[in-house]
């Protein structure tokens, strides 16, 4: 079963074709890697499916639901984590997630809960009433993906979440990616590290607006004759046209 | 509706622990009140005043104190001639001329009338206009008491409705109680939405099932509380400073207040919503505001403008309810008399808020 389906989806910014023609599925569960060097459309495709940015033309499917048309109802069933912090840094912890919490319509008990398993789980507990912006960025990002996935939807969409962020917190965020994959919420990632490319079920790779390799890492590697995704990843974007 | 509750929590928790606006909230209405009313006044004291007295008689000595006891004129030089006044006026020391001929008490006297000469500084127009005709009133007086001529036959007697000491701050402050809550619901509400979109928060809200009207809403009601105590804080200054109550009931103002509020507010909203950072939004939101004040009678009044200009005025938010807060204030209009401009404010609430929910898009 296939939580995103996109056909030949495409955005053109006036005459710049910013997403061109992309195909693909990604099924339930998957942790589906989605790279690309920078400017070669990874966050305009993201923020498609999400039901931010209106495609141009093609078609897309995410979570039963119509990209064009039904872009709220796609909303109640997604979670999403811009590459830009977007928790408010003038909110406590707690009052974050009960914020967004109460956005998806979590009961009060069922938000009561929810804040103390997540605190604990991000071991969080001791900066429970501290204001979000003092936080360091890797609490931060652990944080929003947390709220992200607050009302466990079908996908989670993580747009560089480790960006910035020190090799044990991307580690422990990682851990906490698997968590939600095994909970079946499907996981839709972009990352510029190589060694996080190798954790995804499939990866797919673009180069200035198309997909140019799609499936999992070890096969991407037998194919482009390579040791890690790092030597995939670099025959690939060798061949961008587009500067940054 | 429990959505709601949520979203206002963040409001005003937001308002509260924003170092800024607390503190302007609450200083913008007392500085407003406590120092316009006295600085945007149209009534003109101190004329200063350049006499030429040629005569040297018992009569003109009187003319002269009678203009002087007036309060409106400051005497700030004597003449020998004319040329030497026209210096002091040439050198901006005063205002007005006015020379009393030679012969001034004998032609009174024999023939019952005669004349005097004003010249007037007409550079700041309202200064020259008012004194000299605060000038003709005063010599008719003078006339009057010396028993020569009527030059207004029978006479004419002038009572002012309403405002019968022609108070000036009177007219001015119920007007600046409206240009308070304009600019709290315009400025602050217009620089909201977009300060999101500077953050990057509002991305969270988008992707989010959160329908737009209800985000809209959570932005509206704490400036629409806020609102309601500005001008209760702006009703109470006015009546401790300026002794004004109502003639009419708060009932009515407060009634008019929270349309209001909802029309600029929605207004700000709609600014806030179409702008994409905080500059756009200052700037669009300063060029309106600017207009409507300038345009709504509060300093100027909208029947001295030209015909064309008072047409505009017919589309001015401000202009609607600076007039019924004068009306409720000074006349004590009831809410039957308002009908009409109830139903206007009505549309400009509707119209604004329309405009915020279609500007504000969470998909582009």
């Amino acid at each position: 079963m296939y939580v995103i389906e996109t056909d030949r989806l495409t955005k053109q910014f006036g005459n710049f074709t910013a997403v061109d023609q992309i195909s693909f599925k990604v099924s339930s569960g998957e942790i589906f890697g989605f790279l690309g060097a920078n400017g070669a459309g990874k966050t305009t495709a993201m923020r498609m499916l999400c039901g931010l940015s209106i495609p141009t033309s093609g078609k897309a499917i995410v979570a039963g639901f119509d990209v064009y048309k039904e872009s709220e109802q796609i909303k109640k069933h997604i979670g999403y984590m811009s590459q830009k912090f977007s928790l408010y840094g003038d909110l406590k912890v707690w009052e974050n997630i009960r914020l967004f919490g109460g956005i998806y319509g979590l009961s009060r008990k069922r938000l009561a809960d929810k804040t103390d398993e997540l605190l604990h789980t991000l071991d969080l507990e001791k900066e429970r009433n501290t204001l979000v912006h003092s936080l360091p960025l890797g609490w931060k990002q652990k944080l929003a993906f947390s709220v992200a996935i607050i009302h466990d939807p079908k996908i989670v969409f993580l747009d560089e979440p480790t960006g910035g962020v020190d090799p044990v917190t991307r580690r422990q965020f990682w851990e906490l990616i698997y968590e939600a994959s095994a909970r079946d919420i499907t996981v839709f990632v972009t990352t510029h590290y190589m060694d996080e490319a190798e954790y995804c079920n499939r990866v797919s790779i673009m180069v200035d607006g198309r997909v140019e390799a799609l499936d999992t890492p070890s096969v991407l590697k037998t194919t482009y004759h390579a040791d890690n995704m790092n030597g995939v990843f670099q025959s690939l974007a060798r061949k961008a046209i587009r500067g940054e | 509706m429990k959505t709601l509750r949520f979203l206002l929590e963040k409001e005003f928790k937001q308002i509260k622990r924003d170092r800024f606006l607390p503190k302007i909230i609450f200083i913008v209405p007392i500085l407003q009140l406590l120092i316009l009313p006295f600085a945007a006044n149209f009534e003109m004291k101190n004329i200063n005043l350049s006499i030429i007295d040629n005569d040297h008689s018992v009569y003109s000595q009187r003319l002269v104190n009678k203009i002087l006891s007036s309060g409106y004129f400051k005497l700030t030089d004597v003449s020998s001639g004319y040329d030497e006044s026209l210096t002091s006026i040439e050198s901006n020391e005063s205002d007005i001329i006015v020379e009393i001929p030679n012969g001034f008490e004998k032609e009174l006297g024999r023939e019952g009338k005669t004349e005097l000469f004003i010249a007037a500084n007409a550079i700041n127009g309202t200064k020259g206009g008012l004194g000299s005709s605060y000038l003709g009133n005063i010599i008719q007086h003078f006339n009057n008491e010396m028993g020569y001529g009527h030059s207004w036959p029978g006479g004419i007697t002038l009572r002012h409705l309403f405002n019968p000491h022609l108070n000036y701050k009177n007219y001015m402050v119920p007007g600046i109680m409206v240009f308070l809550l304009t600019l709290i619901g315009g400025f602050i509400s217009a620089l909201n939405i977009v300060s999101e979109k500077e953050k990057g928060t509002i991305e969270q809200i988008n992707v989010s099932p959160l329908p737009k009207s209800l985000f809209l809403l959570s932005k509206l009601i704490p400036f629409w509380i806020i609102g309601f105590i500005l001008l209760t804080i702006g009703a109470t200054i006015a009546w401790l400073i300026y002794g004004l109550v109502p003639v009419g009931s708060f009932g009515t103002i407060y009634l008019f207040a929270a349309i209001y509020l909802i029309a600029f507010t929605g207004f700000g909203l709609a600014i806030s919503s179409i702008s994409s950072n905080q500059q756009q939004a200052m700037f669009t939101a300063f060029f309106f505001i600017i207009i409507f004040a300038l345009m709504s009678g509060l300093f100027t009044p909208i029947n001295s403008m030209p015909e064309w200009a008072q047409k505009i005025t017919l589309f001015n938010p401000i202009r609607y309810f600076i007039e019924v807060m004068r009306m409720v204030y000074l006349k004590g209009s009831q809410l039957s008399d308002l009908k009409e401009y109830f139903f206007i404010v009505c549309l400009f609430a509707l119209f604004f808020n329309v405009l915020a929910i279609l500007g504000y898009r969470k998909n582009h």
